[in-house]
């Protein structure tokens, strides 16, 4: 099975995305806002958000941020809070170990959780562009930064987003995702049982996004010990 | 357009380390042998990832946030396309907000 790597396949993760990435806009704006009371001008906020490009870390970083900046604390603490990403992006094998190494490590910088979702699942899907994952990634980005700029600059505008239940677009993206990845309870209800519940009695006991990694984990390794899986959709020979 | 050298030190420490666990886990997997193992953790872990995201938030939002989550599975599971399932998740969470 050959894998492409097309402007169009990458317009249509773009497209693909941008409903997501207007809900994920609402976090950004949010952002802005608290960079600003933490003492952020407009270009350091931006800078941030171009170049971390990590909704949950982000506000984690201003959470730590203060005067004198401290660098190597703000370093490790983003890095940790990010380990997830690492499960994450070696999923995508099957999509990028065949289009090369730049365009792959280039596509793999925008990787974020909701992105990913909606990249993961298509390529399940068995869409042969790998394109669509930087597609994916560009949209959050986009918005991401541009959403974080205006809560920086209008940050006393910002109303209420509850009110239009935008808040609410994070989550359920991940749960329509869900639907088609249901293989059957033989495959599935077990593995899933675990991680929500690991995830649900760790979300509180643990720091930042430990709940996450934890509960990715137990899942998927319970998942592998029973060993009542498919191929993968993808079969890609390295 | 000012930037704080300490900041932009920090920001560029964050990107660095935020990068490097990026591409680790492509990195590292393009080099593991492959295994039965290896391909069932690797074929589970969207899906536990995207229980392990819902689960906390579903089930500590209240109502509206456990009939908008029924109303995003419902319409997802009729293969409804992915901007309606959200527009109807929203919807159904900003109404009964507004109702309770």
């Amino acid at each position: 099975m050959t894998v492409v790597f097309t402007f169009n396949g990458l317009r249509q993760g773009y497209l693909r995305t941008l409903p997501i990435a207007v809900g994920v806009s609402v976090f950004g704006l949010v952002y802005g806002l608290v960079a600003g009371q933490k003492g952020l001008s407009l270009a350091e906020t931006m800078l941030m958000s171009a170049l971390v490009f990590a909704g949950a870390a982000q506000m984690l970083a201003l959470e730590i941020w203060q005067e004198p900046v401290p660098v190597l604390a703000l370093t490790v603490a983003v890095g940790v809070i990010n380990l997830r990403y690492m499960m994450m992006t070696a999923v995508l094998r099957p999509w990028l170990a065949p289009v090369g190494p730049l365009k792959a490590y280039g596509s793999l910088f925008f990787t974020a959780d909701e992105n990913w979702a909606v990249g993961v699942a298509e390529m399940r899907r068995g869409n042969r562009d790998a394109a669509f994952y930087l597609g994916t990634g560009l949209a959050l980005w986009s918005f991401w930064l541009l959403s974080g700029a205006l809560g920086r600059i209008f940050g006393g505008l910002v109303s209420a987003p509850e009110v239009w239940g935008l808040d609410f677009v994070a989550v359920a993206v991940f749960l329509a995702l869900l639907i088609p990845m249901w293989e059957g309870p033989g495959r599935n209800l077990l593995p899933w049982l675990a991680a929500g519940l690991t995830a649900w009695l760790l979300y509180d006991l643990l720091p930042g996004t430990w709940y996450l990694v934890a509960g990715g984990l137990a899942g998927s390794l319970l998942g592998a010990l029973l060993g009542k899986h498919g191929e993968p959709s993808i079969e890609v020979r390295s | 357009m000012d930037v704080d050298s300490m900041a932009l030190l920090a920001i560029l420490g964050m990107a660095l380390a935020t990068y490097a666990v990026r591409a680790s886990g492509f990195f590292l997997v393009q080099r593991l042998p492959r295994s039965r193992f290896l391909d069932g953790f690797l074929h589970h872990l969207p899906g536990a990832m995207f229980i392990a995201l819902v689960t906390p938030p579903v089930l500590s939002g209240g109502p509206p946030t456990w009939a908008g989550a029924l109303a995003v599975v419902g319409t997802a599971a009729l293969k409804i396309p992915l901007l309606f399932s959200l527009l109807a998740g929203a919807g159904t969470v900003a109404l009964l907000r507004y109702l309770l």
